[in-house]
């Protein structure tokens, strides 16, 4: 498909490259507001990019630089890969100057899926172990995030870890009472997974591969779900949390861009795994809150996620200074909100009071 | 003892007309009983085959038959006794699946029902049903009083056959074209003398309103539920503790099932829960309900004076100038008025302002208007207040109100109100009037069972100048909130309230207008400036940002998203948000003075990042005239 068709929108404004004379035939959300031509759209994504991680100083003053990347298979997953992978060339100039590992995560329990996705997975995993790139990873299941110490060992005859757990996750999921329930312990597994993956690897950072458009979309779901003090850090480009940091470099970075760049830079045939996330379920506060984002930007509202993400970071939490945390999600939770079983902050007890099976909760999760 | 004389029907006959005796599921199932093998002829049949010794009789006699087949007499069509004439019915098979309908009388000859729509309220004709595909309901209209046309037979429903003639050798056999069925005007008008006689018979029920929206509304059942037991065999309890009564309605707050009384009694805690945990009041005080004539103002009204909270209650009411609209729901606070025995006064914009909103919206079209109305209601609700020597003004807020505004307030980047909307009493810093909202977490549909409960009469129809404002996104998504999570309202209001702004980012300074001396971050408070565009043609001043690039070249700000009017958006490059202190950037962008000041908003910076309009944003801010619906006069910004 040639370049001038990807972005008709951009295109067929007529306008030149905000940065160069030539014809601009790409755009972010907003063609109105910047066209680019190729070779700068490109870069501009890329510095957006690096510049998130850049501003903050993040592997600056002799921080370590070791990084998980946590690879779901989404289109914004390809573009962190293929950035890591840039970098790592030899004949590019090394921006990047980190030493990553990737840990491709599967979410899916219907083993013919979970097939699929593995064999793609493998595809990626040799392009990865190629000698000038040498990237190590691992595959996982998100309900290895069950575990307390991660056991990197395999048995053999076993491509990923955490099957031995997928049995409690299907059971701990059964038992939540409503899909909204089910869709936040899904998302928690993922982040306990990561953490504790980085914690028994001994990686201090980790790059969840989220876009500002799912940020922004994050952001409205949290508020429904009683998070709101905690939310400026959630979707913050930088986050300690579960004693890692938890690194979001595409904040600034929109789908529509990743789409754009990822197929300009070919990640979309080289990483992207089609099938490998979980569609959010219907009758889900993620699913109104992800439509209503999306119902806004076509309503012509483009500013919605670069707003609701500067609002965000305005915002902190009114409540008095946390001394401890929530044993779940390690957000901070106050002296009131003790339960009997350990401290969790608001959303997760209203998350507990949801799961039938309250036993098997306190034991997979706040023991 | 059937005889050998006795007709005989076949094992498989018809129970009623169209439903037969057994279903071809069951038909299709292996024959059941002692087997033999049997020898079969033919090379292909493989020699021998397995058969039930006893099949049973191929015929039975007639006296099985149901006399309900069509030729069948009225005497043997057996009636179920929960159908009488005016029962309403719910069709189950057919094009009308689902409908609820009226029972009018069993024709003659089938022993059909005959039922209507009636056809405004659902769009079903007059019809004949048989029995079996109908549910009968508890719920009875009176048709005692209706005449029937004594044409509407069996006769009269009777399809009539085209008659096809034989067609000639070469001739096109499609020629006719396809015989679309057209409605007679016998048919219209007898549709219409049944329907107004059963459309007067309802307007004389009590319950008339419920009736049109029932009779409006379609049945259906979902997974685990089953028609025998919807309700009516097991009554599902009160959940209140030592309530043995039988539950009917689920509170909208908590999905309890509770019985009217204990919904009552329970709602009425709530709010008293939510005035005295909060310490809204003291004794004596002098306190203004915000009163528009809305579900909001009347229940706010009625449960306040449920409770001894030992104030001085006040309605006070805004007349905006709308013909067909506020003259309509100021009848309904002057029966507010009478009925709780309470003071009212009510001020217009005329008199505050010199201008009603009909001229308002003559002058300005139908844009921006709401702009104008919420900043003025704002005002004169104040001015009323203070005149009236009020110490404290109540507003009909709901949580459902709220969860929008939190929700607005956070996709506008207004982190001030952000702040402060959720506070259940707002301007107690000396600023300006507090105003409480009692009903902050009151559900809007709890509200409206409230209401009907108590049979409490309020006014329900939108503004005429209602737009489509930004707000109704907000709206539509705590509606599909409500459906998928109803505690999510709350949930929003909770994140609302534990936010905070964080210390580096700057706040707007308040203080007085310089013509009215009404609160206002700016030199002239938004209503003077409205005003002044009004009485000086200038229709901009107060609804449209002018862009200053003499700011834009000074600051040379990057601001977050959207281009900020003091630089162009070049490059794309975006404002870090957190931690890095550029919000400075975003504060020193300053718009002109035709900014979103004065009460209305105190923001002294523009939040450059949305889109709309001053005017859509004024808008957003107070939620205006009918845009919740119910004429919510004190619906305005907090």
């Amino acid at each position: 498909m040639p370049t001038t068709d990807l972005d008709p929108g951009a295109a067929a404004l007529g306008r030149k490259c905000v940065k160069c004379e030539s014809p601009g035939i790409l755009s972010g959300i907003d063609a109105k507001k910047a066209v680019y031509c190729r070779p700068c759209f490109v870069q501009m994504v890329k510095h957006k990019f690096r510049s998130a991680l850049g501003k903050r100083r993040v592997y600056k003053d002799g921080a370590s630089k070791e990084t998980l990347l946590v690879f779901d298979g989404s289109p914004a997953a390809a573009l962190a890969l293929g950035q890591l992978v840039e970098s790592k060339r030899e004949t590019d100039h090394r921006k990047l100057m980190i030493e990553p590992t990737v840990l491709l995560t599967l979410e899916t329990t219907d083993p013919e899926r979970a097939g699929r996705i593995l064999q793609r997975y493998a595809e990626i995993g040799a392009k990865l172990a190629e000698p000038g790139i040498g990237i190590p990873f691992r595959i996982a299941h998100i309900a290895a995030g069950l575990q307390k110490n991660i056991e990197l060992r395999v048995d053999s005859g076993e491509q990923y870890i955490g099957k031995e757990q997928i049995a409690i996750y299907e059971r701990l999921l059964s038992a939540m009472q409503s899909t909204t329930a089910r869709s936040e312990m899904t998302r928690l597994f993922g982040e306990l997974l990561a953490a504790r993956f980085a914690a028994a690897t001994g990686i201090d950072k980790i790059w969840l591969p989220r876009t500002g458009d799912d940020l922004s979309k994050d952001v409205v779901s949290f508020f429904s779900l009683g998070k709101g003090a905690h939310t400026s850090s959630l979707i913050s480009v930088s986050e300690r949390r579960l004693g890692v940091n938890f690194l979001r470099p595409m904040h600034d970075i929109g789908d529509k861009e990743v789409a754009l760049l990822n197929r300009l830079e070919g990640y979309d045939e080289r990483y992207e795994t089609p099938d490998c996330r979980e569609p959010l379920p219907p009758a889900s506060i993620h699913l109104v809150a992800a439509n209503f984002i999306d119902m806004l930007q076509r309503e012509g509202y483009t500013a919605t996620t670069s707003t609701l993400l500067a609002s965000t970071a305005k915002i902190v939490d009114g409540s008095a200074k946390a001394q401890e945390y929530c044993r779940i999600c390690g957000s901070p939770a106050t002296q009131k909100e003790k339960n009997s079983a350990a401290l969790l902050c608001y959303p997760c007890r209203r998350l507990r009071e949801e799961c039938s099976e309250k036993t098997l909760f306190d034991q997979a999760l706040c023991s | 003892m059937p005889g050998k004389s006795t007709p005989r029907i076949p094992k498989n006959y018809e129970i009623a007309p169209g439903v037969l005796r057994f279903s071809s599921t069951r038909l299709a199932l292996p024959k059941v009983g002692a087997t033999k093998v049997k020898k079969v002829g033919g090379s292909k049949n493989g020699g021998e085959r397995k058969v039930v010794e006893n099949k049973g009789p191929r015929l039975f006699p007639q006296i099985r038959q149901s006399a309900a087949v069509e030729g069948g007499d009225l005497a043997k069509t057996k009636l179920r006794k929960t159908i009488t004439p005016g029962t309403v019915l719910i069709i189950l098979a057919g094009k009308h699946k689902g409908k609820r309908v009226i029972f009018l009388k069993q024709l003659a000859k089938s022993g059909l029902l005959l039922v209507t729509g009636p056809m405004r309220l659902n769009n079903t004709p007059l019809r004949r049903i048989a029995q079996a595909f109908v549910i009968a309901t508890k719920t009875k209209i009176d048709v005692s009083g209706v005449k029937l046309p004594a044409n509407l037979d069996d006769a009269y429903f009777r399809r009539v056959k085209s008659k096809t003639r034989k067609t000639k050798e070469g001739e096109n056999i499609f020629a006719s074209g396809k015989q679309e069925y057209e409605v007679t005007d016998q048919r219209k008008a007898d549709q219409k003398t049944v329907d107004t006689a059963i459309l007067a018979a309802l307007k004389k029920n009590p319950d008339y309103k419920f009736l049109r929206g029932y009779l409006g509304s379609r049945f259906s059942i979902q997974k685990g539920q089953f028609p025998h037991k919807l309700g009516v065999d097991m009554p599902i309890a009160c959940s209140t503790e030592a309530c043995t009564s039988s539950a009917t309605i689920k509170r909208a707050r908590d999905g309890d099932p509770v019985c009217t009384a204990c919904f009552t009694h329970r709602f009425e805690e709530d709010v008293h829960e939510t005035i005295s945990s909060t310490s809204l009041f003291k004794r004596g005080e002098r306190v203004a309900i915000g009163a528009s004539g809305g579900k909001d103002s009347t229940v706010l009204a009625y449960a306040m004076k449920r409770h001894d909270y030992g104030l001085e209650l006040i309605l006070l009411s805004i007349d905006e100038g709308i013909k067909g609209y506020r003259d309509d729901s100021l009848k309904s606070v002057e029966r507010n008025k009478i009925e709780y025995q309470l003071p009212l006064t009510i001020l217009s914009y005329k008199d505050l302002y010199g201008w009603s909103m009909d001229e308002i919206v003559a002058k300005i079209g139908k844009k921006n208007n709401c702009t104008f109305c919420g900043v003025f209601r704002r005002q004169a609700l104040d001015r009323g207040s203070y005149k009236l020597g009020c110490t404290k003004l109540v507003t009909g807020h709901n949580a459902d109100d709220i969860a929008e505004t939190v929700l607005m307030n956070l996709l506008r980047g207004d982190v001030a109100r952000l702040e402060r909307c959720t506070n259940i009493c707002t301007g107690e810093d000396g600023g300006s009037l507090p105003r409480a909202k009692p009903l902050k977490y009151s559900y809007e549909k709890d509200i409206v069972m409230y209401a009907r409960v108590n049979k409490l009469e309020y006014f329900y129809t939108e503004c005429i100048y209602a737009p489509n404002a930004y707000r109704n996104f907000a709206r539509d998504y705590i509606k599909k909130l409500e459906r998928v999570r109803p505690r999510a309202i709350l949930d929003i209001i909770i994140s609302g309230e534990s936010v905070a702004i964080r210390k580096e980012v700057a706040m707007p300074v308040l203080g007085n207008c310089s013509r009215c001396n009404y609160i206002s971050s700016q030199k002239l408070c938004k209503a003077c400036l409205l005003i002044e565009g009004l009485n000086t043609d200038n229709l901009q001043l107060g609804t449209k940002k002018k862009a200053t690039t003499t700011s834009a070249q000074k600051t040379g700000c990057k601001s977050e998203g959207e281009p900020c009017e003091c630089r162009g958006d070049q490059d794309g490059v975006t404002v870090e948000n957190n931690n890095s202190g550029n919000d400075d950037a975003i504060d020193r962008c300053q718009d002109s003075l035709n900014d979103l000041n004065c009460s209305t908003s105190t923001r002294k910076k523009k939040p450059i990042s949305f889109e709309a309009t001053d005017s859509e944003a004024t808008a957003q801010d107070n939620k205006a005239c009918g845009c919740d619906n119910d004429g919510g006069a004190a619906k305005i910004d907090f």
